[in-house]
């Protein structure tokens, strides 16, 4: 009689236990949780480059649109669209190409805030001379 | 015979509750990959104009003399000087005040004339000045009203193959 108490007694125990150890880590789910909604949110996802480019900063304010063409340029000058180096004459062929399938889209240049300003103002004449004449730059926003 | 499964004894009903385990796992992984690939860097479009400094100008004689009154050069330096209609201006501050008044006196001509013709400025910078220093003279035109921007390219480059 006492043997079948004391197993009883064990086995609640055990019961306890685990609600305990399930009831203390609640918090840590739902900080977790809370985290992971924070990210999914505030962020957006990183986009695959070519360079490691740091873009000019700027205070004013504005949207870019994810489906545009972006061109980047490296600080040394180097030319890419996605992942993929480019000569600019093959790079404006290819936007001459992504142009005429699409209509409205316009070409973004994310171009190192060290290069040179005159570098790139040769490359945009270059694009111009090829009647691209839809191109923004990217800059990083900043609040004033 | 039909089995249907029932705990053994209410002890071990009580102690068959669903782990929780496997469901931190995955958020844990989750959470990971969104620290990850996220970004919080906002980015803005800067416009762009850019034009012939020969093609400008011939652009501006065919509007006539009023129009190439409403022309005005703005040359950046690399030690962070900026030159505007002849004058030397020392920081951004100045020259926004600059172009400001630039901006307000050519409106107020523009509207005694009742002209279609807008003040346009050339921006071109020297050789060795980086992208940012450009961009922050863009940021500050783009600010003041009515005063159109357009990019020059110096001459000899322009005529680079």
């Amino acid at each position: 009689m006492r043997s079948r108490n004391s197993k009883a007694g064990f086995a609640a125990q055990i019961t306890v236990r685990a609600k305990d150890q399930h009831d203390r880590l609640i918090p840590l789910i739902n900080i977790v949780f809370l985290l992971l909604t924070f990210f999914m949110l505030a962020g957006t996802f990183k986009v695959a480059t070519q360079f490691d480019i740091t873009p000019p900063v700027i205070t004013t304010e504005g949207n870019i649109d994810q489906k545009n063409m972006v061109l980047q340029i490296a600080a040394s000058g180097e030319l890419a669209i996605a992942d993929t180096k480019l000569s600019l004459e093959s790079a404006i062929e290819k936007i001459k190409i992504w142009l005429a399938k699409d209509e409205d889209g316009e070409l973004h240049i994310k171009a190192d805030k060290n290069m040179k300003a005159q570098e790139l103002l040769i490359i945009m004449q270059k694009l111009s001379d090829a009647q691209i004449q839809s191109v923004r730059l990217i800059a990083e926003r900043k609040r004033e | 015979m039909r089995k249907t499964w029932q705990p053994q004894n209410e002890d071990a009903r009580k102690t068959s509750s669903l782990s929780l385990a496997p469901l931190i796992d995955v958020t844990f992984i989750l959470l990971i990959f969104f620290m990850l690939v996220t970004q919080f860097s906002r980015f803005s479009p800067v416009d762009l104009k850019i034009g012939a400094m020969q093609q400008v100008f011939e652009k501006k004689k065919s509007e006539g003399t009023k129009a190439q009154k409403l022309l005005e050069k703005l040359v950046l330096h690399n030690d962070g000087h900026y030159v505007f209609s002849g004058k030397t201006i020392n920081s951004l501050s100045n020259l926004e005040i600059t172009l400001s008044s630039y901006a307000l006196t050519a409106r107020q001509a523009i509207s005694t004339q009742s002209s279609q013709i807008s003040p346009l400025l050339l921006v071109e910078p020297q050789d060795t000045v980086a992208l940012q220093q450009l961009v922050d003279v863009l940021s500050i035109v783009k600010k003041i009203k009515g005063l159109e921007m357009k990019l020059v390219v110096k001459k000899d480059k322009a005529a680079q193959p």
